[in-house]
């Protein structure tokens, strides 16, 4: 009987230094103790094999529902990052070797002949786990995976001054895993699919004159070529002319979305690692916190069980009540001292919040004007589109509608639309 | 009462002063406008004949390169002079298509139906004229995006310089540089660098094959960067572009860029 009372009381002592000891503020995590190497592209590819990649500035995801994982982030920074590791991603493409021309664009477009669409899923400067999914012009899903990594402040400390990125093992995984699905495709699929984002492109200039040439699988969304127009058609040729336009319209944005990676990089870097050192502080305190919790709340049990082995005990009564007195009230000491302790985890917790808000103060700015920059010239742009798209379909009739129409009626809307 | 009759004459002075300068000057413009059109009547009638003459030679393929070379020269230049000459006669009010100039022809030889010179306004447009009038408006909304793109690259170069003053620019590595590949028994992070540079223009979207690829007009590789995009081109340049652009001799095509490259500087 005895000895059940205090194998109760030492299960329920060990439970609460266990309950104690992992009652952290932030977790410790493991980080990436292996570096990923790139996968480079061993030959160069002919052009014509070379499919484009657009990126679409991530998709900054929620911030987290946990008060302490929340903790000087804000949706500024998140937006901020949206850009930064979109570009990241693309610099690792780029490396690779495999694709012909990657940039980072606002939103996902028609005539993409590759997009890769990321979302933020964590990032809080120790880890990073992104979702990415990447499509074909064909509509062929080509993975939806996640990829995170973690890093530690050595890995911080050992890339000071470095252009690389601490998380580019993550970016790496994913210009390896775009490069494995490129990889498979046959010469004709990879034809396929520039022309089918041709196609989409032409389709959406001037409809009229590109119906028909692709057909889609409603059910499986995807597209095939159905037939194509004569390389020497006028409208294809006008359409081609735009697309090079297309082209420097994204290499603009692109290069508004490296001058912010450019003017945020050194700032986001010290903000992530300053983050983590606090993050290391809190768990520092909690580790030493919660020791002495768990040693107060033993030596407070230890006493309890001493009381119950000395009140069957007649005879050691007298000795052991100040033992267990003392013990309990040492017990009591630690842990008031632990809670004490708490008071300076409080301290690093406002420290990690000020630092959110000081880099968000700072960065706010350029991501503002990186956004307002590449709204007005996408603006411009869809402008312009509009207008060739006008005056194409106009060519397309006129081109396409018997002479004696357009000539012999002037209030028919050929003619309204030529003169 | 004096001083009314002293205003009045005043007036009076001034009015037939004012009517004979503006006589003079309508006289001035009318004699100036037979001035241009006889000399375009007389450079049109040139160019026909040296236009025809320099094809037939280009058939028997009998002449030296030289020769050639130096035909094709006269030629193109004599067709920038009926070029100007029609542009010229259209802004002092004339139209040399009433003249025995086919101006009309020669914009549509080049692609250009002179939108801001309505030749016979009472004609009914043809099919072709539509077709090339739209082609003009197309030409025109293009050369403005390639504007705004210029403006674009003009502030990235700014700011490109700014930065390189400020001695922030330095850190640009070339994308595809040094990538940290699997194989490279490369073991430091440094090497693995390869971020484009920082504060520089992205490389622009590469001349491709296959789909998608725009054959810039065929105009020689070595032209390109000597003679712009065109999107500054006036109503002449527009034409000489668009004539050498169409020409499908060679000779003859290159000497057309060269007059268009001429008349470009003299423009400037």
């Amino acid at each position: 009987m005895r000895a059940a009372s205090i194998l109760r009381c030492m299960t329920v002592s060990f439970l609460l230094v266990v309950l104690l000891s992992s009652c952290a503020t932030y977790r410790r995590v493991r980080s990436d103790k292996e570096k990923v190497l790139l996968d480079p592209a061993q030959t160069e590819a002919p052009e014509a094999l070379l499919l484009d990649v657009r990126i679409p500035v991530f998709d900054p995801g929620e911030l987290p529902e946990s008060e302490n994982a929340a903790r000087g982030i804000s949706e500024v920074i998140r937006q901020a990052e949206s850009k930064y590791m979109a570009i990241q991603l693309k610099n690792a493409m780029q490396q690779s070797g495999y694709w012909g021309t990657v940039r980072v664009i606002p939103a996902e477009s028609s005539g993409d002949e590759v997009l890769v669409i990321g979302r933020i899923l964590e990032s809080n400067g120790e880890v990073l786990k992104l979702n990415i999914k990447a499509f074909d012009a064909k509509g062929t899903q080509w993975f939806d995976k996640d990829f995170k990594g973690a890093v530690n402040e050595e890995k911080y400390a050992d890339s000071s001054g470095s252009q690389v990125d601490v998380f580019q093992n993550v970016y790496y995984r994913i210009a390896n895993e775009l490069a494995k699905h490129y990889k498979k495709m046959t010469p004709e699929q990879i034809r396929e699919v520039r022309r089918i984002a041709e196609m989409k492109f032409a389709q959406q200039l001037v409809p009229n004159a590109f119906e028909g040439y692709l057909q889609k699988n409603e059910k499986k969304g995807l597209y095939a070529i159905d037939r194509l127009p004569a390389e020497d058609d006028e409208m294809l040729a006008r359409v081609r002319r735009i697309r090079e336009r297309d082209y420097m319209l994204v290499d603009t944005l692109d290069a508004h979305y490296e001058n912010l990676n450019h003017d945020m990089k050194d700032i986001y870097t010290n903000w992530r690692k300053s983050r983590l050192m606090e993050m290391n502080l809190i768990r520092k305190v909690d580790d030493a916190k919660n020791k002495k919790l768990a040693a107060g709340t033993l030596l407070i049990l230890a006493g309890i069980a001493l009381g119950i082995l000395a009140s069957n005990n007649e005879d050691a009564g007298s000795v052991t009540g100040p033992v267990v007195g003392a013990a309990i009230g040492i017990g009591a000491a630690i842990i008031l001292q632990a809670t004490q302790a708490g008071e300076e985890t409080a301290i690093n917790k406002a420290a990690l919040e000020e630092l959110g808000v000081s880099f968000t103060a700072e960065v706010e700015p350029t991501v503002l004007k990186v956004e307002g920059e590449t709204i007005e010239l996408t603006g411009s742009a869809e402008a312009k589109y509009e207008q060739w798209q006008e005056v194409l379909t106009k060519l397309y009739r006129v081109e396409t509608e018997p002479e004696i129409t357009s000539s012999e009626k002037p209030g028919s809307p050929d003619h309204e639309a030529a003169d | 009462m004096m001083r009314s009759v002293f205003s009045l004459i005043l007036i009076c002075i001034t009015f037939m002063y004012v009517s004979a300068y503006g006589a003079a000057t309508a006289t001035d413009k009318n004699l100036l406008l037979d001035k241009e059109i006889k000399n375009l009547q007389a450079t049109y009638a040139a160019w026909q004949r040296n236009d025809a003459e320099f094809r037939s030679l280009r058939e028997q393929n009998q002449s030296s390169e030289t020769d050639i070379q130096e035909f094709a020269a006269f030629v193109a230049g004599l067709k920038r002079q009926v070029i100007e000459g029609c542009e010229t006669v259209r802004q002092l009010g004339g139209d040399g298509n009433q003249h025995g100039v086919d101006c009309i022809k020669l914009s549509e030889e080049s692609g250009d139906t002179q939108e801001e010179a309505p030749t016979i306004p009472t004609r009914q447009k043809t099919g072709e004229e539509k077709k090339n009038s739209l082609e003009e408006e197309l030409e025109t909304l293009i050369a403005e995006f390639d504007e705004l793109m210029l403006e674009q690259q003009d502030t990235f170069k700014q700011q490109q310089a700014a930065r390189q003053a400020s001695g922030s620019g330095g850190d640009g590595q070339g994308a595809s540089g040094g990538s940290e590949a699997a194989g490279t028994g490369e073991s430091g992070e440094e090497a693995g660098t390869g971020e484009p540079g920082d504060g520089q223009m992205p490389p622009k979207a590469e001349p491709r094959s296959g789909p998608g690829v725009e054959k810039q007009g065929e105009m020689p590789e070595f032209e390109k960067g000597a003679i712009g995009d065109g999107s500054d081109d006036n109503v002449v340049a527009r034409q000489l572009r668009e004539a050498a652009e169409a020409e499908t001799d060679p000779v003859l095509k290159a000497q057309l860029w060269e007059e268009y490259k001429k008349y470009k500087n003299s423009t400037r």
